[in-house]
Protein backbone atom coordinates (compact mmCIF):
# COMPACT_ATOMS: atom_id res chain seq x y z
CA UNK A 1 0.00 0.00 0.00
CA UNK A 2 2.53 2.33 1.13
CA UNK A 3 4.87 1.09 -2.19
CA UNK A 4 1.55 2.17 -4.35
CA UNK A 5 1.69 5.92 -2.49
CA UNK A 6 5.24 6.37 -3.28
CA UNK A 7 4.72 5.84 -6.55
CA UNK A 8 1.58 7.86 -7.22
CA UNK A 9 3.33 10.84 -5.40
CA UNK A 10 6.49 10.08 -8.05
CA UNK A 11 4.75 9.09 -11.11
CA UNK A 12 2.05 10.91 -10.91
CA UNK A 13 1.34 14.03 -8.68
CA UNK A 14 4.90 15.21 -10.23
CA UNK A 15 4.37 15.36 -13.41
CA UNK A 16 0.98 16.54 -12.87
CA UNK A 17 2.31 19.68 -11.00
CA UNK A 18 4.87 20.38 -13.77
CA UNK A 19 2.23 19.99 -16.46
CA UNK A 20 0.13 22.78 -13.97
CA UNK A 21 3.14 25.40 -14.38
CA UNK A 22 4.04 24.42 -17.95
CA UNK A 23 0.13 25.52 -18.51
CA UNK A 24 1.07 29.11 -16.59
CA UNK A 25 4.31 29.86 -18.36
CA UNK A 26 3.89 27.94 -22.03
CA UNK A 27 0.99 30.46 -22.92
CA UNK A 28 2.93 32.98 -25.17
CA UNK A 29 3.59 30.01 -27.19
CA UNK A 30 0.30 28.78 -27.74
CA UNK A 31 -1.90 31.64 -29.62
CA UNK A 32 -4.67 29.49 -29.66
CA UNK A 33 -4.64 28.95 -25.93
CA UNK A 34 -5.62 31.76 -23.21
CA UNK A 35 -4.85 31.06 -19.47
CA UNK A 36 -5.71 33.00 -16.12
CA UNK A 37 -3.59 32.53 -12.68
CA UNK A 38 -4.95 33.32 -9.74
CA UNK A 39 -4.22 33.50 -6.42
CA UNK A 40 -6.29 32.65 -3.16
CA UNK A 41 -5.37 32.27 0.72
CA UNK A 42 -6.38 33.61 4.04
CA UNK A 43 -4.73 34.44 7.54
CA UNK A 44 -6.18 33.30 10.66
CA UNK A 45 -6.59 34.04 14.61
CA UNK A 46 -8.53 32.19 16.59
CA UNK A 47 -8.83 31.65 20.43
CA UNK A 48 -10.49 28.80 21.92
CA UNK A 49 -12.55 29.08 25.63
CA UNK A 50 -12.61 25.40 26.80
CA UNK A 51 -11.27 23.70 29.75
CA UNK A 52 -8.09 25.35 28.76
CA UNK A 53 -7.95 28.21 26.83
CA UNK A 54 -5.69 29.56 24.30
CA UNK A 55 -5.05 31.75 20.56
CA UNK A 56 -3.78 31.27 17.56
CA UNK A 57 -2.51 33.96 15.01
CA UNK A 58 -2.15 31.37 11.63
CA UNK A 59 -1.25 31.43 7.84
CA UNK A 60 -3.90 29.48 6.37
CA UNK A 61 -4.36 27.41 3.38
CA UNK A 62 -2.81 29.34 -0.03
CA UNK A 63 -3.90 28.48 -3.20
CA UNK A 64 -2.68 28.56 -6.63
CA UNK A 65 -6.24 28.53 -9.48
CA UNK A 66 -5.87 27.95 -13.03
CA UNK A 67 -7.94 28.42 -15.88
CA UNK A 68 -7.49 27.77 -19.07
CA UNK A 69 -9.08 27.58 -23.05
CA UNK A 70 -7.54 25.08 -25.35
CA UNK A 71 -10.12 25.97 -27.75
CA UNK A 72 -14.04 26.78 -27.85
CA UNK A 73 -14.73 23.82 -26.86
CA UNK A 74 -11.61 22.27 -24.53
CA UNK A 75 -10.92 24.02 -21.27
CA UNK A 76 -8.87 23.25 -18.28
CA UNK A 77 -8.76 24.07 -14.17
CA UNK A 78 -6.49 22.96 -12.00
CA UNK A 79 -6.12 23.96 -8.23
CA UNK A 80 -3.48 23.67 -5.92
CA UNK A 81 -2.89 24.39 -1.84
CA UNK A 82 -0.63 24.47 0.01
CA UNK A 83 -1.06 23.66 3.46
CA UNK A 84 1.20 24.21 6.88
CA UNK A 85 2.06 20.28 8.70
CA UNK A 86 3.81 21.21 11.14
CA UNK A 87 7.08 22.93 11.71
CA UNK A 88 8.66 24.73 8.90
CA UNK A 89 6.68 21.74 6.31
CA UNK A 90 3.97 22.51 4.04
CA UNK A 91 1.79 19.92 2.35
CA UNK A 92 1.17 19.98 -1.37
CA UNK A 93 -2.52 19.06 -2.20
CA UNK A 94 -3.90 18.76 -5.94
CA UNK A 95 -7.44 20.04 -5.42
CA UNK A 96 -8.63 20.38 -8.37
CA UNK A 97 -7.86 19.08 -11.82
CA UNK A 98 -10.31 19.09 -14.64
CA UNK A 99 -10.23 18.51 -18.23
CA UNK A 100 -13.81 20.14 -19.68
CA UNK A 101 -15.07 18.88 -23.18
CA UNK A 102 -18.14 21.09 -24.01
CA UNK A 103 -19.62 19.33 -26.46
CA UNK A 104 -23.45 21.00 -26.88
CA UNK A 105 -24.48 24.45 -25.74
CA UNK A 106 -24.24 24.37 -22.52
CA UNK A 107 -23.60 20.58 -21.67
CA UNK A 108 -19.84 19.38 -20.88
CA UNK A 109 -18.15 16.51 -19.95
CA UNK A 110 -15.18 16.37 -17.47
CA UNK A 111 -12.64 13.99 -16.50
CA UNK A 112 -10.32 14.24 -13.46
CA UNK A 113 -10.24 15.16 -9.84
CA UNK A 114 -13.04 17.87 -8.83
CA UNK A 115 -15.31 19.01 -6.14
CA UNK A 116 -17.84 16.69 -5.61
CA UNK A 117 -21.47 18.44 -6.36
CA UNK A 118 -23.22 17.21 -3.87
CA UNK A 119 -24.40 20.72 -2.24
CA UNK A 120 -24.07 24.60 -2.92
CA UNK A 121 -21.11 24.95 -0.80
CA UNK A 122 -18.92 22.41 -2.25
CA UNK A 123 -20.28 23.14 -5.60
CA UNK A 124 -19.65 27.00 -5.60
CA UNK A 125 -17.34 28.07 -2.72
CA UNK A 126 -14.51 25.32 -3.06
CA UNK A 127 -11.18 26.42 -1.38
CA UNK A 128 -11.32 29.72 -1.39
CA UNK A 129 -12.59 31.40 1.76
CA UNK A 130 -13.06 34.44 0.19
CA UNK A 131 -15.94 33.58 -0.86
CA UNK A 132 -17.38 31.32 2.45
CA UNK A 133 -19.91 32.86 3.93
CA UNK A 134 -18.92 31.93 7.46
CA UNK A 135 -14.67 31.63 8.46
CA UNK A 136 -15.76 27.55 8.79
CA UNK A 137 -17.09 25.33 6.37
CA UNK A 138 -20.48 23.28 7.89
CA UNK A 139 -19.84 20.69 10.85
CA UNK A 140 -21.18 17.77 7.85
CA UNK A 141 -17.81 18.34 5.62
CA UNK A 142 -15.58 17.48 8.96
CA UNK A 143 -17.54 13.69 8.91
CA UNK A 144 -19.24 12.70 5.88
CA UNK A 145 -19.01 15.37 2.98
CA UNK A 146 -17.00 13.86 -0.43
CA UNK A 147 -14.86 17.12 -0.59
CA UNK A 148 -13.47 15.73 -4.16
CA UNK A 149 -14.11 12.91 -6.60
CA UNK A 150 -11.45 11.76 -9.23
CA UNK A 151 -13.23 10.69 -12.20
CA UNK A 152 -15.72 11.75 -15.35
CA UNK A 153 -18.49 13.69 -14.95
CA UNK A 154 -21.75 15.00 -17.14
CA UNK A 155 -22.87 18.44 -16.51
CA UNK A 156 -25.61 20.91 -17.80
CA UNK A 157 -26.14 24.28 -16.31
CA UNK A 158 -28.59 27.13 -17.08
CA UNK A 159 -30.34 24.75 -19.12
CA UNK A 160 -34.05 26.17 -20.04
CA UNK A 161 -35.75 29.24 -19.20
CA UNK A 162 -35.59 27.98 -15.34
CA UNK A 163 -32.10 27.51 -15.29
CA UNK A 164 -32.21 23.57 -14.66
CA UNK A 165 -28.47 22.26 -13.80
CA UNK A 166 -27.47 18.73 -13.62
CA UNK A 167 -24.24 16.66 -12.71
CA UNK A 168 -23.98 13.08 -13.39
CA UNK A 169 -20.30 11.71 -11.97
CA UNK A 170 -18.77 8.26 -11.51
CA UNK A 171 -15.65 8.03 -9.72
CA UNK A 172 -13.88 7.36 -6.79
CA UNK A 173 -14.96 6.25 -3.27
CA UNK A 174 -14.38 7.54 -0.12
CA UNK A 175 -11.01 5.57 0.36
CA UNK A 176 -9.00 8.00 -2.61
CA UNK A 177 -9.92 11.43 -3.89
CA UNK A 178 -6.78 11.08 -6.42
CA UNK A 179 -7.06 7.30 -7.56
CA UNK A 180 -10.33 5.24 -9.19
CA UNK A 181 -9.97 2.19 -8.36
CA UNK A 182 -12.68 0.70 -10.87
CA UNK A 183 -13.58 -2.33 -9.97
CA UNK A 184 -13.08 -2.15 -5.94
CA UNK A 185 -14.98 0.95 -5.11
CA UNK A 186 -16.77 3.72 -7.38
CA UNK A 187 -18.85 6.25 -5.92
CA UNK A 188 -22.04 7.53 -8.04
CA UNK A 189 -23.32 11.08 -7.31
CA UNK A 190 -26.28 12.42 -9.13
CA UNK A 191 -27.51 16.03 -8.25
CA UNK A 192 -29.81 18.64 -10.21
CA UNK A 193 -30.38 22.09 -9.16
CA UNK A 194 -32.70 25.09 -10.19
CA UNK A 195 -32.11 28.42 -10.26
CA UNK A 196 -35.54 30.37 -10.20
CA UNK A 197 -33.70 33.97 -10.13
CA UNK A 198 -30.14 35.30 -10.48
CA UNK A 199 -29.90 35.11 -6.71
CA UNK A 200 -31.55 31.64 -5.65
CA UNK A 201 -30.23 28.53 -6.35
CA UNK A 202 -32.49 25.17 -4.89
CA UNK A 203 -30.82 21.86 -5.07
CA UNK A 204 -31.19 17.84 -4.81
CA UNK A 205 -28.10 15.45 -4.67
CA UNK A 206 -27.71 11.66 -4.02
CA UNK A 207 -24.65 9.77 -3.61
CA UNK A 208 -23.48 6.50 -2.69
CA UNK A 209 -20.60 4.29 -2.46
CA UNK A 210 -19.33 1.32 -0.92
CA UNK A 211 -15.93 1.00 0.69
CA UNK A 212 -13.89 -2.39 1.84
CA UNK A 213 -11.83 -0.54 4.77
CA UNK A 214 -13.81 2.35 5.91
CA UNK A 215 -10.86 3.32 8.13
CA UNK A 216 -9.68 4.78 5.20
CA UNK A 217 -11.44 7.79 4.45
CA UNK A 218 -10.15 10.75 2.82
CA UNK A 219 -12.86 12.99 2.93
CA UNK A 220 -12.13 14.01 6.59
CA UNK A 221 -8.75 15.82 5.67
CA UNK A 222 -11.34 18.79 5.26
CA UNK A 223 -12.14 18.50 9.32
CA UNK A 224 -11.59 22.09 11.24
CA UNK A 225 -13.14 20.75 14.08
CA UNK A 226 -12.66 17.75 16.60
CA UNK A 227 -12.14 14.67 14.53
CA UNK A 228 -11.30 11.01 15.72
CA UNK A 229 -9.44 8.43 12.92
CA UNK A 230 -11.84 5.88 12.13
CA UNK A 231 -10.96 2.03 13.84
CA UNK A 232 -13.32 0.11 11.81
CA UNK A 233 -11.57 -1.52 8.80
CA UNK A 234 -14.31 -3.26 7.82
CA UNK A 235 -16.94 -3.30 5.16
CA UNK A 236 -19.30 -0.43 5.09
CA UNK A 237 -22.13 0.97 2.21
CA UNK A 238 -22.57 4.41 2.47
CA UNK A 239 -25.87 6.72 0.77
CA UNK A 240 -26.51 10.16 1.06
CA UNK A 241 -29.12 13.18 0.80
CA UNK A 242 -28.57 16.37 0.48
CA UNK A 243 -30.69 19.58 -0.53
CA UNK A 244 -29.48 23.09 -0.34
CA UNK A 245 -31.20 26.06 -0.62
CA UNK A 246 -29.13 29.33 -1.41
CA UNK A 247 -30.03 32.88 -1.40
CA UNK A 248 -27.75 35.86 -1.99
CA UNK A 249 -29.74 39.11 -2.50
CA UNK A 250 -28.42 42.27 -2.61
CA UNK A 251 -29.48 42.74 1.04
CA UNK A 252 -30.43 39.44 2.69
CA UNK A 253 -28.56 36.21 2.59
CA UNK A 254 -29.79 32.70 3.36
CA UNK A 255 -28.16 29.33 2.75
CA UNK A 256 -29.10 26.26 4.26
CA UNK A 257 -27.17 22.76 3.72
CA UNK A 258 -29.13 19.45 5.04
CA UNK A 259 -27.47 15.94 4.46
CA UNK A 260 -29.00 12.87 5.96
CA UNK A 261 -26.40 9.51 5.48
CA UNK A 262 -27.27 5.95 6.13
CA UNK A 263 -24.61 3.64 6.20
CA UNK A 264 -24.61 -0.02 6.92
CA UNK A 265 -21.89 -2.56 8.56
CA UNK A 266 -22.16 -6.24 8.83
CA UNK A 267 -21.38 -5.73 12.67
CA UNK A 268 -23.89 -2.99 13.99
CA UNK A 269 -26.39 -3.00 10.62
CA UNK A 270 -27.63 0.20 9.58
CA UNK A 271 -27.62 3.37 11.24
CA UNK A 272 -29.14 6.83 9.96
CA UNK A 273 -27.20 10.64 9.82
CA UNK A 274 -28.35 14.18 9.78
CA UNK A 275 -26.68 17.14 10.02
CA UNK A 276 -28.13 20.85 8.86
CA UNK A 277 -25.95 23.98 8.76
CA UNK A 278 -28.40 27.26 8.37
CA UNK A 279 -26.60 30.82 7.55
CA UNK A 280 -28.93 34.18 7.57
CA UNK A 281 -26.85 37.43 6.58
CA UNK A 282 -28.45 41.23 6.47
CA UNK A 283 -25.99 43.36 4.53
CA UNK A 284 -26.13 46.93 4.59
CA UNK A 285 -24.17 49.81 3.45
CA UNK A 286 -23.16 47.48 0.60
CA UNK A 287 -19.73 46.06 1.58
CA UNK A 288 -21.07 44.89 5.40
CA UNK A 289 -22.48 41.65 6.69
CA UNK A 290 -23.66 40.54 9.94
CA UNK A 291 -24.65 37.34 10.40
CA UNK A 292 -25.84 34.04 12.52
CA UNK A 293 -25.72 30.52 11.74
CA UNK A 294 -26.68 27.32 13.47
CA UNK A 295 -24.82 24.13 12.77
CA UNK A 296 -26.18 20.55 13.95
CA UNK A 297 -25.08 17.07 13.05
CA UNK A 298 -25.85 13.82 14.80
CA UNK A 299 -24.89 10.29 14.21
CA UNK A 300 -26.63 7.23 15.40
CA UNK A 301 -25.23 4.89 18.34
CA UNK A 302 -24.00 2.34 15.95
CA UNK A 303 -22.41 4.41 13.06
CA UNK A 304 -19.73 2.85 12.21
CA UNK A 305 -18.52 5.74 9.61
CA UNK A 306 -17.93 8.51 11.67
CA UNK A 307 -18.72 6.81 15.07
CA UNK A 308 -21.27 8.29 17.36
CA UNK A 309 -21.17 12.18 18.22
CA UNK A 310 -23.52 15.59 18.32
CA UNK A 311 -22.81 18.68 18.26
CA UNK A 312 -24.59 22.14 17.28
CA UNK A 313 -22.73 25.39 16.94
CA UNK A 314 -24.18 28.72 16.97
CA UNK A 315 -22.18 31.88 15.09
CA UNK A 316 -22.57 35.54 15.10
CA UNK A 317 -20.43 37.23 13.20
CA UNK A 318 -19.71 39.93 11.10
CA UNK A 319 -18.04 40.68 7.28
CA UNK A 320 -16.38 43.38 5.72
CA UNK A 321 -15.77 42.86 2.02
CA UNK A 322 -13.12 45.86 1.42
CA UNK A 323 -12.95 44.85 -2.63
CA UNK A 324 -14.27 41.73 -4.39
CA UNK A 325 -11.07 40.12 -3.85
CA UNK A 326 -10.40 41.06 0.01
CA UNK A 327 -12.57 40.68 3.13
CA UNK A 328 -11.88 40.59 6.69
CA UNK A 329 -14.33 38.39 9.23
CA UNK A 330 -15.14 38.31 12.98
CA UNK A 331 -17.15 35.12 14.73
CA UNK A 332 -17.99 34.13 17.81
CA UNK A 333 -19.08 30.33 17.99
CA UNK A 334 -20.64 28.32 20.85
CA UNK A 335 -20.15 24.73 20.66
CA UNK A 336 -22.63 22.54 22.58
CA UNK A 337 -23.56 18.64 22.44
CA UNK A 338 -27.34 17.32 22.75
CA UNK A 339 -26.79 13.89 24.57
CA UNK A 340 -22.91 13.08 24.29
CA UNK A 341 -21.59 15.53 26.97
CA UNK A 342 -17.80 13.91 26.44
CA UNK A 343 -16.79 16.61 24.20
CA UNK A 344 -18.10 19.25 26.55
CA UNK A 345 -19.11 23.01 25.37
CA UNK A 346 -16.43 25.72 24.26
CA UNK A 347 -16.36 29.58 22.66
CA UNK A 348 -14.88 30.12 19.70
CA UNK A 349 -13.58 33.86 18.94
CA UNK A 350 -11.89 33.60 15.05
CA UNK A 351 -10.82 36.53 12.83
CA UNK A 352 -9.86 35.74 9.38
CA UNK A 353 -8.59 37.65 6.49
CA UNK A 354 -9.16 35.95 3.38
CA UNK A 355 -8.30 37.42 -0.09
CA UNK A 356 -7.66 36.68 -4.18
CA UNK A 357 -5.10 37.78 -6.81
CA UNK B 1 -55.78 35.03 10.91
CA UNK B 2 -56.19 34.95 6.96
CA UNK B 3 -55.63 38.29 6.75
CA UNK B 4 -52.67 38.66 9.52
CA UNK B 5 -51.03 35.68 7.37
CA UNK B 6 -51.69 37.87 4.38
CA UNK B 7 -49.80 40.55 5.96
CA UNK B 8 -47.37 38.10 7.44
CA UNK B 9 -46.62 37.30 3.52
CA UNK B 10 -46.18 40.75 2.49
CA UNK B 11 -43.97 41.35 4.77
CA UNK B 12 -41.59 38.00 4.26
CA UNK B 13 -41.77 38.45 0.42
CA UNK B 14 -40.63 42.42 0.79
CA UNK B 15 -37.61 41.22 3.45
CA UNK B 16 -36.18 39.13 0.53
CA UNK B 17 -37.19 40.97 -2.38
CA UNK B 18 -37.26 44.10 -1.37
CA UNK B 19 -34.10 45.25 -3.10
CA UNK B 20 -35.40 43.72 -6.27
CA UNK B 21 -38.92 46.01 -6.46
CA UNK B 22 -37.15 48.99 -8.52
CA UNK B 23 -37.89 47.43 -11.83
CA UNK B 24 -35.30 47.76 -14.39
CA UNK B 25 -34.91 50.08 -16.71
CA UNK B 26 -36.18 49.23 -20.87
CA UNK B 27 -32.62 49.39 -22.53
CA UNK B 28 -34.35 50.65 -25.70
CA UNK B 29 -35.35 53.20 -24.00
CA UNK B 30 -32.01 54.79 -22.52
CA UNK B 31 -29.29 55.93 -24.75
CA UNK B 32 -27.20 52.76 -25.05
CA UNK B 33 -26.85 50.02 -27.56
CA UNK B 34 -25.40 46.94 -27.09
CA UNK B 35 -22.70 45.67 -30.05
CA UNK B 36 -21.67 42.42 -31.16
CA UNK B 37 -19.03 41.15 -33.00
CA UNK B 38 -20.43 38.24 -35.23
CA UNK B 39 -22.88 36.96 -33.29
CA UNK B 40 -25.28 35.32 -35.24
CA UNK B 41 -27.79 37.27 -33.50
CA UNK B 42 -28.57 40.58 -35.14
CA UNK B 43 -32.14 41.10 -33.37
CA UNK B 44 -32.68 39.62 -30.27
CA UNK B 45 -34.81 39.96 -27.56
CA UNK B 46 -33.55 42.17 -24.22
CA UNK B 47 -33.99 39.29 -21.55
CA UNK B 48 -31.91 37.05 -23.84
CA UNK B 49 -28.86 39.41 -24.30
CA UNK B 50 -28.65 40.28 -20.35
CA UNK B 51 -28.79 36.47 -20.07
CA UNK B 52 -25.73 36.65 -22.14
CA UNK B 53 -24.07 39.29 -20.16
CA UNK B 54 -24.75 37.26 -17.32
CA UNK B 55 -22.70 34.26 -18.12
CA UNK B 56 -25.80 32.08 -18.91
CA UNK B 57 -24.55 31.25 -22.48
CA UNK B 58 -21.20 30.28 -23.16
CA UNK B 59 -21.95 29.75 -26.86
CA UNK B 60 -23.92 32.03 -29.49
CA UNK B 61 -26.38 30.39 -31.53
CA UNK B 62 -23.73 30.05 -34.60
CA UNK B 63 -21.60 28.36 -31.90
CA UNK B 64 -19.22 31.41 -31.69
CA UNK B 65 -17.82 31.51 -28.01
CA UNK B 66 -19.16 34.52 -26.06
CA UNK B 67 -17.04 36.93 -24.65
CA UNK B 68 -18.50 39.35 -22.57
CA UNK B 69 -16.74 43.12 -22.49
CA UNK B 70 -17.52 45.26 -19.29
CA UNK B 71 -17.14 48.74 -18.18
CA UNK B 72 -14.06 48.85 -16.27
CA UNK B 73 -14.09 51.12 -12.22
CA UNK B 74 -11.83 53.58 -14.29
CA UNK B 75 -14.98 54.20 -16.81
CA UNK B 76 -17.53 57.28 -15.96
CA UNK B 77 -20.40 55.29 -17.06
CA UNK B 78 -19.64 52.21 -14.95
CA UNK B 79 -22.90 52.30 -12.34
CA UNK B 80 -24.94 52.75 -14.82
CA UNK B 81 -24.25 50.46 -17.34
CA UNK B 82 -23.73 47.95 -14.39
CA UNK B 83 -27.48 48.71 -13.23
CA UNK B 84 -28.85 48.34 -16.43
CA UNK B 85 -27.63 45.06 -17.44
CA UNK B 86 -27.62 43.74 -14.21
CA UNK B 87 -29.79 45.42 -11.75
CA UNK B 88 -26.64 45.52 -9.31
CA UNK B 89 -23.55 47.70 -8.45
CA UNK B 90 -20.14 47.67 -10.34
CA UNK B 91 -19.00 46.05 -7.00
CA UNK B 92 -21.57 43.37 -6.64
CA UNK B 93 -21.22 42.92 -10.56
CA UNK B 94 -17.28 41.80 -9.83
CA UNK B 95 -18.18 39.86 -7.17
CA UNK B 96 -20.59 37.86 -9.26
CA UNK B 97 -18.18 37.05 -12.13
CA UNK B 98 -15.35 36.49 -9.86
CA UNK B 99 -17.11 33.85 -8.47
CA UNK B 100 -18.44 32.52 -11.93
CA UNK B 101 -15.00 32.09 -12.75
CA UNK B 102 -13.68 30.33 -9.57
CA UNK B 103 -16.00 27.85 -10.15
CA UNK B 104 -14.76 26.88 -13.34
CA UNK B 105 -18.47 27.79 -15.14
CA UNK B 106 -17.22 30.39 -17.66
CA UNK B 107 -14.34 32.38 -18.53
CA UNK B 108 -13.88 35.90 -17.01
CA UNK B 109 -15.21 39.10 -18.76
CA UNK B 110 -12.62 41.51 -20.01
CA UNK B 111 -13.23 45.32 -18.60
CA UNK B 112 -12.54 48.58 -20.43
CA UNK B 113 -11.77 52.16 -19.22
CA UNK B 114 -13.83 53.55 -22.18
CA UNK B 115 -16.53 52.72 -24.69
CA UNK B 116 -13.85 53.65 -27.36
CA UNK B 117 -12.13 50.87 -25.94
CA UNK B 118 -15.26 48.36 -25.90
CA UNK B 119 -16.12 49.19 -29.03
CA UNK B 120 -12.44 48.35 -30.23
CA UNK B 121 -12.42 45.18 -28.50
CA UNK B 122 -15.87 44.35 -29.51
CA UNK B 123 -15.03 45.00 -33.29
CA UNK B 124 -11.82 42.77 -33.05
CA UNK B 125 -13.08 39.58 -31.59
CA UNK B 126 -15.91 37.49 -32.98
CA UNK B 127 -18.04 36.74 -30.37
CA UNK B 128 -17.55 39.93 -28.25
CA UNK B 129 -20.40 42.12 -26.87
CA UNK B 130 -20.39 45.09 -24.98
CA UNK B 131 -23.08 48.39 -24.18
CA UNK B 132 -22.01 51.74 -25.33
CA UNK B 133 -23.64 55.22 -25.51
CA UNK B 134 -25.89 55.64 -28.43
CA UNK B 135 -23.32 58.69 -28.71
CA UNK B 136 -20.83 57.37 -29.98
CA UNK B 137 -19.27 56.11 -33.32
CA UNK B 138 -20.87 52.26 -33.90
CA UNK B 139 -20.39 50.63 -37.26
CA UNK B 140 -23.73 49.38 -37.75
CA UNK B 141 -23.08 45.83 -38.47
CA UNK B 142 -21.93 45.63 -34.83
CA UNK B 143 -25.13 46.87 -33.42
CA UNK B 144 -27.47 44.26 -32.03
CA UNK B 145 -31.49 45.34 -32.56
CA UNK B 146 -33.75 44.59 -28.92
CA UNK B 147 -36.85 43.06 -29.34
CA UNK B 148 -39.87 44.81 -27.48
Amino acid sequence: MNQNKNIFGDQIVKPIIWCFFLLVFSNSLHSQMSARLNAYGHIDFESVFSDTTYSNFSLGEQELFINAKFNDEFSFLGEITLNYSGHGNYRLNLERLRLKYNYYKNHSLIIGKFHTPVNYWNDVYFHARLFFPTIDRPLMFSKWIPVHTFGMRLQGQNIGKNNFGYDLLVGSGMGSEDIYKVFSETSITAAVHWKPTDEMRFGFSGYLTSMDDASKMAVHSHSSVEHEMNMYTGPLDFQMLNASIAYFGEKWEVLNEFSFNRTKTDTLGVSNNISNYTYVGRRFLEKNVVFTGFDVLYTGENDLHTYPYDRMKFILGYKYEYSERLNLKAQLEYYTNMNDHSLGSKYEFKIQMSYGL
Amino acid sequence: MVYSLRHFLIIVLFLVTGNNLNSQTNLNDVSVVVIGNKTGSEKISETTIKEYFKGKYNKWPNKKTVIVALASSNHPNVEWYSNLMFNKSFFAVKKYWYSLVFQGRNDPPYFFASDQELIEFVKLNPGAIAIVEKSNKVPENLKIKLNE
